[in-house]
């Protein structure tokens, strides 16, 4: 998956927030972002961008591996 | 034990960040931790400076004279500040000696990166983040469990730097996890991004003081060459 592709799927995710929760902020530092702004933000910021694909990368490594550990049990 | 627990509260951020830190209150009074709250308007420099200035007629250099044990700051920071509720510095590089040789437990992003080195160059340890500490409003409950755990492990369980710190990448680690399984995935990254960015400077040591270790391993043959063969 490219980082492209990456970054429509989280958007996608944050559209679904908008539309079911439009209350829902991401406070960031001194920063307090709606979905919509969050999404624009993964546009225009790089850094930002890069700060949540990072992440969201991580997390996947995570939960990959922790599902690994409760199928296969932990690696020596 | 005795606490400074400085808490503004002027935008959205501090509104939770308030509430967070009403749990560490009701935590320290249960424990018996008696607690100054400087709260909103009272979390000004000025008024965070007299409580660490000597009782009138005490002689220098106030052997004595504690004011507090440890110092609690939720929230807002940059590299080199704690901001206070005219969102100026209420703790920078200048006066920063006043947490010397007293434990610091802040949620204040960026903190940790200078400010909190210099405080543990001092003598003091610093819990804190060096990069922003980042939540979404949707899972509060589990942002403040995050934000104060580290708090319970090492004040009110009486654990030590290394087991709080640890415990508290765990309950940050848990939790981003739980937050995935509950469909909120921008919730768990956020809690594991805050997960990389915490430190807890004595239980380990700043990044670049670390480096300046490995500098040191690396030069560690040509010492030994030397004094052989001096």
């Amino acid at each position: 998956m490219s980082e492209k592709e990456l970054v429509a799927a989280i958007k996608k995710t944050l559209i679904e927030i908008s539309h079911n929760n439009p209350t829902w902020r991401l406070i960031r530092g001194r920063e307090s972002l709606s979905a919509e702004q969050v999404i624009g933000k993964l546009d225009k910021d790089k850094k930002f961008r890069r700060f949540v694909v990072t992440h969201y990368v991580e997390l996947a490594i995570l939960i990959e591996n922790r599902g690994r550990e409760k199928l296969f049990g932990e690696e020596k | 034990m005795k606490a400074l627990l400085v808490r503004p509260k002027f935008d959205s951020a501090t509104e939770h960040t308030f509430a967070f830190a009403t749990e560490i209150l009701q935590w320290c009074q249960q424990a018996g931790i008696s607690v100054i709250d400087l709260a909103e308007d009272q979390a000004v420099r000025g008024r965070v400076e007299q409580e660490f200035t000597p009782p009138p007629g005490s002689i220098p250099p106030y052997p004595e004279f504690k004011p507090v044990d440890l110092y609690i700051h939720y929230d807002h920071g940059s590299e080199d500040a704690l901001i206070g509720q005219d969102e100026k510095a209420v703790i920078d590089i200048n006066n920063c000696s006043l947490l010397a040789n007293i434990e610091t437990y802040t949620l204040a992003c960026l903190s940790a990166k200078k400010l909190g080195v210099e405080v543990w160059r001092k003598g003091g340890t610093y819990w804190g983040y060096v990069d922003v500490f980042s939540f979404t409003t949707d899972s509060l409950p589990e942002f403040q469990e995050a934000a104060n755990c580290g708090f319970h492990y090492r004040f009110i369980e009486g654990d030590t730097h290394q087991n709080a710190l640890s415990r508290a990448k765990e309950t940050f680690e848990r939790l981003a996890l739980e937050l995935v399984d509950a469909g909120k995935t921008f919730a768990g990254l956020c809690m594991r991004s805050n997960r990389d960015a915490l430190v807890y400077y004595n239980a380990h040591k700043p990044e670049e003081e670390k480096k300046g270790c490995l500098l040191a391993l690396l030069k560690l043959p040509k010492i030994i060459f030397r004094k052989e063969h001096s």
